[in-house]
């Protein structure tokens, strides 16, 4: 089948995916309520185990703090990618797992780490202090994005990497 | 309302954060799903689709060492590609609004925008079963039509989604964010 357009195929929609899974006229087109109350159990249990499953990608984050001061070139390259990419997974979990306060300073830090690609003392300190608030909301299972001292936080970690950045 | 019988639908889920995958996999299990694999990145996923007849691909943009719209360059153009026309979702932060219109221009099906939720794979995956896009073969793309993604939809479907994230936390509910966007 030809479009209006000259070159332009148009491949009709197929059905073949409906049809495979026996799936006629309107069939499900909505949504089983009690399918997705279970999904959305299963991910509430799923969500209560996210600090211990976060756990360890915030200790190794903290280890490659501890070492990223003492090295250069290329080696303090690889230590800022492998924290840049454990702050953005953080960054797109977060939320997903009820934890919107982790997504924030994982942002804040990935903000930081695009801007800053070679860190002196006072922003190997900030990225220290972006860890550490993330394993206090996990150690404190601090969920409520509105708690006052932890939006103060926050903003105040974002403020000093537009500032130092 | 009786649901879609899921268990013949074959998922593959490409993401490099182990986390996101379980939990893809925990709610798609949970709708009855069966038969689900996993990759990392692109390259894990072009040869996993090899091996695997995938129905819906559900696949992070941000991997490396190829991405996810790499990987769906290579689906719907290479030679070799297992299924040029497997359905591709791709799943995206709301920070990442200016690599959409790259991501339709590779050929992505549809997005979900995290966070993600149960009810937004239910809703993506029904979706492409009861409303397949058509497919445009033209001189230098091939992969659903493009048509159905004008910039007005990226817009609103990010505004929306950045809403949600940042107002859930302040009481307001989807239907109270639906409404402030119709404003």
């Amino acid at each position: 089948m030809k479009d209006d357009r000259e070159n332009i195929q148009v491949i009709p929609p197929s059905n073949l995916l409906g049809a495979k899974l026996g799936v006629t006229g309107t069939t499900g087109a909505e949504m089983d309520m009690d399918a997705l109350r279970r999904a959305e159990e299963a991910v509430a249990q799923l969500q209560e185990s996210y600090p211990e499953w976060v756990g360890p990608d915030l200790d190794r984050m903290e280890n490659l703090l501890k070492e990223v001061g003492s090295l250069s070139g290329e080696a303090q390259a690889n230590h800022l990618r492998e924290i840049f990419d454990i702050a953005h997974n953080i960054k797109g979990q977060g939320v997903s797992f009820s934890y919107p306060l982790m997504t924030r300073i994982g942002e804040s830090l990935c903000d930081f780490l695009r801007t800053k690609k070679k860190p002196d003392a006072a922003a190997l300190r900030l990225m220290e202090a972006h860890a550490q608030a993330m394993q206090a909301i996990i150690r404190d299972r601090l969920q409520d994005e509105k708690d006052p001292l932890a939006k103060k936080v926050v903003a105040e970690l974002r403020a000093i990497g537009a500032r130092i950045g | 309302m009786a649901g879609i019988d899921f268990e013949r639908l074959n998922v593959l889920i490409v993401d490099d954060n182990k986390h996101m995958v379980n939990l893809i996999k925990t709610i798609l299990h949970s709708l009855g799903v069966r038969n689900i694999r996993e990759a990392s990145d692109g390259a894990d996923a072009f040869m996993e689709l090899r091996n695997f007849p995938a129905d819906i691909v559900f696949s992070d943009l941000a991997m490396s060492p190829l991405d996810g719209l790499e990987f769906t360059r290579l689906v719907r153009n290479a030679k070799d590609s297992p299924n040029p026309y497997v359905h591709i979702i791709m799943l995206t932060g709301h920070t990442e609004f200016g690599r959409l219109r790259a991501a339709v221009d590779v050929g992505v099906t549809d997005f979900l925008a995290k966070p993600v939720s149960a009810k937004a794979i239910y809703q993506r995956v029904i979706n492409v079963i009861h409303n397949p896009p058509a497919f445009v073969r033209e001189k230098h793309y091939f992969g659903p039509d493009r048509r159905r993604f004008r910039e007005d939809r990226l817009k609103s479907d990010f505004q929306r989604a950045r809403l949600v994230q940042e107002n859930t936390q302040e009481g307001l509910s989807e239907a109270d964010i639906n409404e402030l966007l119709m404003q």
